[in-house]
């Protein structure tokens, strides 16, 4: 993968997934599942899996989509791609990114453009299995 | 009508920190809801998950009933009681290919979310769900995407409501205006608003332009926050597909 | 005409959620029996266990599992990178001392997948592969 990597390579969950709408739900609940780790109200659970949804509408540059996640000490990270396009110069999706998750970033590789969510959070004690 | 003074009490002792007392008042009133729910049974809509629904609506009404406005509590809670049926029913559009368990339990983890909210003073987090409700956070993870789960298929496909009031989930919630074509680039998330119907804009306007969170939508708006988040989920994709629409007829 | 899900965990027991949440998923998307479902996660979940539990504590690694779905069947290997004695075969010993936790659990998924190839030769760690039919069961 040409991507740059997220923090923590060690804790790092990583799911390809075709891009079809029909799989979406395999991103969503991967990402919902590492959510349960933290201490998030689930409406802002549910906020970072409709961003996850909005970016997985646009167009990728690959059949097949890839989240990769990793629950840090100072919250969950998501990165989805590749895009065909730079999706922070699209005005639509920013707008409806940006209150959805803390801050949104996005890198350009050789692949396509990649787009990192992040969520700060506590850990909740006691990990569950 | 006896009823009445004994559940001011009963609101009261909640409101001032009896848990159990919210307990009874459900308990009270779910004769009524069930009532209620049987009103629109043999749709094609299981009984239980009516009534499951409805004391949403119940729970919701609990929370919101307001006593000094002078009205009975049955007179507020039976249209947010129906509220929430019809809603629930106008979503055909859900659960492909969903088990009939994890219909049951998403239903109940969106009543347990709405009093959670409300003892809370903000939504539960997953680990809190899965602790009141006994499930693990992955059932509470698999449950919460079987609610917002939905086909886009199946928009079309018509509701079964019965020969004269049949149509399709578009007829309900309105489709695109014809003729609608103005499209400028900065306008082009207004474009997709157009095509939501009057509810799943102000929600949308709600929660992108006011920057509500979805228990806060939730709360202002009367319906219950899981029911805010897959109307969010469904309005992005309805706002999507008109913009890919619009680009189309733009040549872009 | 395939689909291909891919996910790679760490070796560590918090992470063997996500592996019956990806099956969640699929079987949103391709309609399968709820038995069919629960096997399948069963079938997974010992697998997985399993490599965790042979992955070097300090170093623990990854586990990759990759789910091939086809109209009527899906396939799933599990590869871990390889620290401990892999999925022993029931053997003999077993009707004296019992069977070993591997053991039992491989017999589990021998009983709810139709086939399943375990392969310690080819290269470090071990590789699971099982198939299972999807449609033509008896619910």
């Amino acid at each position: 993968m040409n991507a740059p990597e997220l923090s923590d390579p060690d804790e790092r969950v990583i799911v390809e997934f075709p891009a079809t709408a029909g799989y979406r739900g395999v991103g969503r609940l991967v990402l919902g599942g590492l959510s349960a780790r933290f201490e998030l109200p689930v409406d802002r659970v549910e906020d970072l899996l409709l961003a996850l949804e909005s970016l997985l509408n646009q167009e990728l540059a690959a059949d097949t989509a890839t989240l990769e996640a990793v629950a840090a000490p100072e919250g969950l990270r998501a990165r989805v791609g590749p895009f065909m396009r730079s999706q922070v110069e699209d005005a639509a999706v920013t707008r409806v990114l940006h209150p959805l998750v803390d801050d949104v970033t996005e890198q350009g590789g050789q692949d396509g453009y990649w787009v990192e969510l992040g969520v700060s959070a506590e850990r909740t004690a006691g990990v569950g299995g | 009508m006896t009823a009445e003074p004994a559940l001011l009490q009963q609101l009261e002792a909640y409101r001032a920190g009896d848990e159990s007392a919210r307990e009874q008042i459900v308990e009270q009133y779910m004769p009524l809801v069930r009532k209620i729910a049987s009103r629109y049974a043999g749709r094609g809509e299981p009984l239980e998950d009516l009534v499951q629904v409805g004391s949403i609506g119940l729970v919701l009404a609990i929370e919101r009933f307001d006593v000094d406005r002078g009205v009975k509590f049955t007179t507020y809670a039976v249209p947010t009681i129906v509220g929430e049926i019809q809603r629930h029913f106008r979503d055909r559009a859900w659960a492909v290919h969903v088990p009939r368990r994890m219909k049951e339990l998403s239903l109940r983890l969106a009543r347990t979310i709405e009093s959670a909210t409300a003892d809370l003073g903000r939504a539960p987090t997953i680990a809190e769900l899965a602790a009141d409700t006994g499930l693990e956070d992955e059932e509470v993870v698999e449950a919460l995407e079987t609610y917002n789960a939905y086909s886009t298929r199946s928009l079309s496909q018509p509701l079964g409501l019965g020969d004269s009031e049949d149509g399709t989930v578009e007829d309900l919630f309105g489709a695109p205006e014809p003729g609608y074509d103005e499209v400028e680039h900065g306008a082009l998330l207004e474009t997709g608003l157009a095509a939501l119907d009057e509810r799943e804009r102000e929600i949308v306007e709600l929660r992108f332009f006011e920057g509500l969170t979805q228990s806060e939508i939730a709360a202002r708006v009367g319906i219950s926050q899981m029911h805010v988040s897959r109307l969010l989920r469904r309005s992005l994709a309805t706002m999507r597909g008109r913009l890919e629409g619009a680009a189309t007829e733009q040549g872009l | 005409m395939s689909s291909t899900v891919r996910l790679t965990i760490p070796a560590k027991a918090e992470y063997l959620a996500l592996t019956r949440l990806v099956l969640t998923g699929i079987a949103m998307e391709v309609p399968m029996s709820e038995i069919a479902l629960a096997d399948l996660k069963l079938a997974v979940t010992e697998v997985c266990g399993n490599a965790v539990q042979h992955a070097y504590m300090d170093d623990p690694g990854v586990v990759r599992i990759v789910f091939d779905v086809e109209r009527e069947a899906i396939e799933v290997s599990v590869e871990d990178e390889g620290a401990g004695p892999g999925f022993p075969e029931i053997d003999e010993s077993v009707l004296i001392d019992g069977p070993s936790e591997s053991g039992m659990g491989l017999a589990i998924v021998r009983a709810v997948m139709d086939d399943v190839v375990i392969d310690e030769e080819s290269r470090p760690g071990t590789v699971v592969r099982m198939r299972k039919q999807l449609v033509g069961q008896a619910f």
